[in-house]
């Protein structure tokens, strides 16, 4: 069964600031996005460029492609954030967000209180938080910290309250926008081992990473973007192994 | 744009009233932030009212030459819906602006963001209505007030002042210069509407630029029964008007460009 489909889909952005017609020529000399074009007086950036695919039950899928490509756009088209100027997007059941970093994690309040909060914005009912903090205090290992403010945190910690933070929905489609980089190295393994467990019980998960492992351990399919387009679209080693080839990285593989 | 646009957007504005539950945590969050350490908390801006609707009541009554007796109660009730109504609007413009991240982040109801402005001015204004019930009773007119019409008058003022705060905040955060117009705007409109000063101060025949302000009906609607006055049924039928062409142009725009906001901001 389908669980994500795109037809045909497009986004694209307008700037509407003066400058940015002054801006067109920097941007355009460049290679990495699609190159902006002028519509009469407005200058349109097409981040997403007549894209089809369809992800079904179990798949994991894995975005790659160099900065601008459109991975980010892609992930927030599947979450529900950008309306498609053309073609049309069908995806089922819950979809996580697109939390990355520490948006949303409040310095003043303790991690406890940022947990209920969270809990608040991802509509978890009352009777299910006590359980989540339990199984959150466990995987994020931050035991008494929790009752203090994310102020006193070192960095470390607030990444770890952050994944911790990021795993409290459940959902069937689990979207990724390369996160662990935000972790040290330690937790890392922790959170790896969580995040691939996550992506068992989810029904499908999209990733933007050009973590090889992770890819390995975890994609089954990877699609490679350029300029907004679907360049590739198969195997996930396949994918990264081209998205390097394009970019001058000869057999190496590691990122 | 069609009929299933318009019902997407009566939607719209339901969900966000039903995830009350995010609009109070980020308003009580805002809140605490802002009062952070602070001993009186929200409790100075009461202060701060009492303060500002005291001295406007003394200088201005010896201005007019006027009765204290009628022009404090006045005044009071004036300056509290006033700053409800001013601070809304201006913060409204910045709603969908500065919520930014949340709005790329994560698929909630775009209406969540004006709400959430609504209700931290809503909570500042019962920290306000202190010093009005204070002066109710100092003025013994607290017990000419008819509860049924002040619920009537408030309910019609917020329902006015929601519509424009929608307005605003999809205007503002395409044409990021309407702020300024609206911060203008309404330092005009403070002095043109009858706030600070009564409608009885100004001669008959000049009566012309407050009979054609809507603003004073929307204020005469809230402000009468709160000073245990009888509500004007012209006001009353101005302001059921008001509300529901506002409503409707506010439910045809959302229709039309509510998608468009996460591309703008």
């Amino acid at each position: 069964m389908n669980i994500i489909k795109l037809e045909n889909v497009s986004i694209h952005f307008t700037l509407y600031d003066a400058a940015a017609r002054s801006l067109i020529h920097t941007v355009g000399s460049r290679t990495v996005g699609p190159p902006p074009r002028t519509v009469g007086r407005k200058v349109v950036v097409t981040a997403l460029d007549n894209v089809s695919f369809a992800i079904e039950e179990g798949e994991r899928v894995a975005l790659i492609g160099p900065n601008g490509s459109g991975k980010s756009t892609l992930l927030q088209v599947i979450a529900g954030i950008y309306t498609p100027n053309n073609g049309t997007v069908d995806v089922r059941g819950i979809v996580s967000p697109l939390f990355n970093s520490m948006l949303g994690i409040n310095l003043d309040l303790t991690g406890l209180e940022n947990i209920r909060d969270r809990a608040i914005l991802f509509e978890i009912p009352r009777s299910q938080v006590s359980q989540h903090i339990a199984e959150m205090t466990e995987i994020c290992g931050l035991g008494e910290y929790l009752d203090l403010p994310v102020r006193s945190y070192s960095t470390g910690m607030r990444a770890r309250l952050a994944f911790a933070l990021n795993l409290l929905l459940k959902p069937d489609v689990f979207l990724i926008d390369e996160w662990i980089g935000f972790v040290d190295y330690a937790f890392s393994q922790v959170a790896e081992q969580r995040m691939i467990d996550l992506a068992n019980e989810s029904r499908v998960i999209v990733m933007a990473s050009h973590n090889e492992e992770i890819l390995e351990r975890v994609c089954t399919r990877g699609i490679l973007l350029r300029a907004g387009r679907v360049e590739y679209d198969g195997d996930a080693l396949e994918a990264l192994r081209r998205y390097y080839r394009r970019s001058g990285r000869q057999g190496e593989l590691t990122s | 744009m069609n009929a299933q646009d318009v019902k997407h957007a009566a939607r719209l504005f339901a969900r966000g009233l039903s995830r009350f539950q995010v609009v109070n945590m980020f308003t009580t969050r805002e809140l605490r932030q802002r009062y952070r350490r602070s001993t009186l908390g929200p409790f100075w801006v009461t202060v701060s009212m009492a303060v500002w609707i005291g001295t406007l009541a003394f200088v201005l009554g010896r201005v007019f030459d006027a009765d204290t007796n009628k022009l404090l109660p006045f005044i009071s009730v004036s300056i509290i819906l006033w700053t409800f109504l001013a601070t809304s609007l201006n913060e409204a413009c910045m709603a969908y602006a500065s919520n930014e991240d949340y709005i790329k982040t994560i698929n909630l109801p775009i209406t969540i963001y004006v709400y959430r402005v609504a209700w931290a001015n809503a909570i500042i204004a019962a920290h306000n209505f202190i010093v009005y019930i204070a002066v109710a009773i100092l003025f013994s007119f607290i017990w000419n007030v008819r509860f049924l019409d002040v619920i009537l008058g408030l309910s019609l003022f917020v329902l006015n002042c929601l519509w424009m705060m929608f307005i605003l905040a999809l205007l503002c955060v395409r044409f990021r210069d309407t702020q300024s117009v609206v911060a203008s705007v309404l330092q005009v409109m403070f002095y043109l509407t009858p706030i600070i000063w009564m409608p009885s101060y100004v001669t008959v025949h000049k009566r012309l630029f407050i009979d054609f302000n809507p603003l004073y009906y929307l204020f005469e609607v809230a402000r009468a029964p709160l000073l245990g006055q009888p509500l004007s049924s012209t006001a009353v039928i101005v302001t059921i008007i008001a509300a529901m062409l506002g409503w409707t142009l506010t439910l045809l725009l959302y229709a039309r460009w509510a998608k468009r906001i996460p591309f703008w901001v």
